[in-house]
């Protein structure tokens, strides 16, 4: 056990001394200030995820985000105590959201305070995010889910996922994703859909808001007031605000795996390493 | 040169043999110290893949909710052994998790690196079918710890149903809670 001991005591200082990434978002453009934001998380307990709530807000705000939208899997409780402790600690703006889960579609209703039940039609389900004063965003959008987005449902959709995960685990998936966006004018989202791995922000929303307040990213979120922008330096969103975006130097790229720093590395390799030699000569034989 | 590893890499290679032959252990820890290796080796695991390096808090905040994992395996020992299973007993079993151990180092080590940073259709389907394995395989330790299918099934039934209700059970309790009239 003491070489398991030290291996993990040199990960540990390694990962402390490890610079906390950060992605450069220019604080205002025009007349809007911009924030990073992600609008897709995921927590523990009951949704497949790995983090708390309060873990979740601390590696949030770690990765650079101003704004997040936690949301459980057709609940809401788990976004709200990661509300309560974002509010405590000083964190991002954190929104409540559910991600409502049918067998046809997954849509994210961002800002609601009670559950959404997931028994409706996605025009059903639109209604009464909007009820609420919520929006409402269609979950990665793959052309499996499309049947379940009627006439009805687009009229009153707000937003589409064009940026996910997904996006980047293959060309049919982002056009796929991109064809769904392109259906009619939609508020551009590019989230992570954080489950665990990747980390929250891997793909990310910029909103342009006048203060920065949840209403105020809500509001921005239903005008379309954003931008999101895939490896290939391609934007989506606003035709105005990519604009001012360039004219601006422009906004980081979702989706990028950048090489870590060596303190990382130093960290990952130590902790690995460790793992190891816990498992395989930590305890002796009695 | 196996007598230098861990018990685990016995159990894990002959199950039937290690759990006849082992000696006994004993000491004050018996009880908790492999239920909280595996919890170490799992949030170790967790903040890798979160944050790319071994984040101190990050283990020791994981560490507490990610308790309830060996407390729900031990819940499934108990209705398996009908009994409240004694440390000894609890040592041993967990013994069995070497197969989840390693399938979550190597996990973590892969999706940790820049080419395992985003999953593809291929990766998925690659570490699915490693799953499987992994499953059948600590099916067959753990088949060889109780010595009885019966036993197996029934802390299979238990654990894995409270493991399910708390990682994964938002459906599960909408349905419930919609059946019950809550």
């Amino acid at each position: 056990m003491r070489a398991t001991a030290v291996l993990l005591f040199v990960a540990a200082v390694a990962g402390l001394l490890a610079p906390a990434p950060r992605m450069s978002t220019p604080a205002r453009m025009g007349e809007y200030r911009v924030l990073a934001g992600d609008f897709h998380i995921h927590m523990f307990p009951l949704d497949e995820a790995t983090l708390a709530p309060w873990d979740v807000v601390l590696e949030a705000r770690r990765r650079g985000l101003d704004a997040i939208a936690l949301m459980g899997h057709n609940q809401v409780w788990t976004a709200k105590v990661g509300r309560w402790f974002s509010r405590l600690t000083g964190g991002p703006l954190v929104l409540v959201g559910e991600e409502i889960i049918t067998p046809a579609y997954d849509m994210i209703a961002v800002g609601i305070e009670q559950n959404v039940d997931w028994h409706g039609t996605a025009a059903e389900s639109i209604a009464k995010i909007h009820r609420q004063g919520g929006v409402a965003i269609a979950a990665h959008p793959l052309r499996s889910y499309w049947p379940a987005y009627d006439e009805a449902a687009m009229a009153g959709l707000d937003g589409a996922e064009v940026l996910h995960p997904m996006a980047f685990a293959g060309p049919r998936f982002a056009a796929e994703l991109r064809q769904f966006y392109e259906r009619k004018p939609l508020t551009a989202i590019g989230s992570s859909d954080f489950h665990g791995t990747i980390y929250p922000g891997f793909s990310r929303t910029y909103v342009f808001v006048r203060e920065v307040t949840e209403q105020a990213v809500l509001d921005a979120l239903r005008e379309r007031r954003t931008v999101a922008v895939d490896r290939d330096r391609h934007a989506y969103g606003d035709v105005e605000l990519i604009g001012l975006a360039e004219a601006n130097g422009g906004l980081p790229r979702s989706g990028v795996v950048t090489e870590a720093d060596g303190w990382s590395r130093l960290s990952r390799a130590a902790a690995l390493a460790g793992m190891l030699t816990a498992l395989l000569c930590g305890f002796k034989r009695a | 040169m196996l007598s230098r590893l861990s018990p685990e890499v016995w159990v894990m290679l002959r199950p039937k043999q290690a759990f006849a032959k082992l000696p006994v252990a004993d000491g004050r820890w018996l009880y908790w110290r492999r239920p909280l290796l595996m919890v170490l080796i799992l949030c170790s695991g967790i903040s890798l893949l979160t944050t790319g390096r071994f984040s101190l808090p990050l283990v020791g905040s994981t560490a507490i909710y990610w308790s309830f994992l060996p407390l729900v395996e031990i819940a499934g020992l108990a209705a398996a052994q009908r009994r409240w299973p004694e440390a000894r007993m609890v040592d041993r079993f967990f013994m069995g998790h070497g197969p989840w151990l390693l399938f979550i180092i190597a996990f973590a080590a892969y999706c940790s690196s820049p080419t395992g940073a985003v999953g593809t259709p291929a990766m998925f389907t690659f570490w699915g079918t490693i799953a499987v394995a992994v499953l059948l395989w600590s099916c067959w330790i753990d088949y060889r710890f109780f010595a009885s299918v019966g036993k197996l099934l029934l802390h299979r039934a238990v654990s894995w149903s409270l493991f399910a209700a708390i990682f994964a059970g938002s459906w599960l309790w909408m349905e419930a809670g919609e059946r019950l009239g809550l």
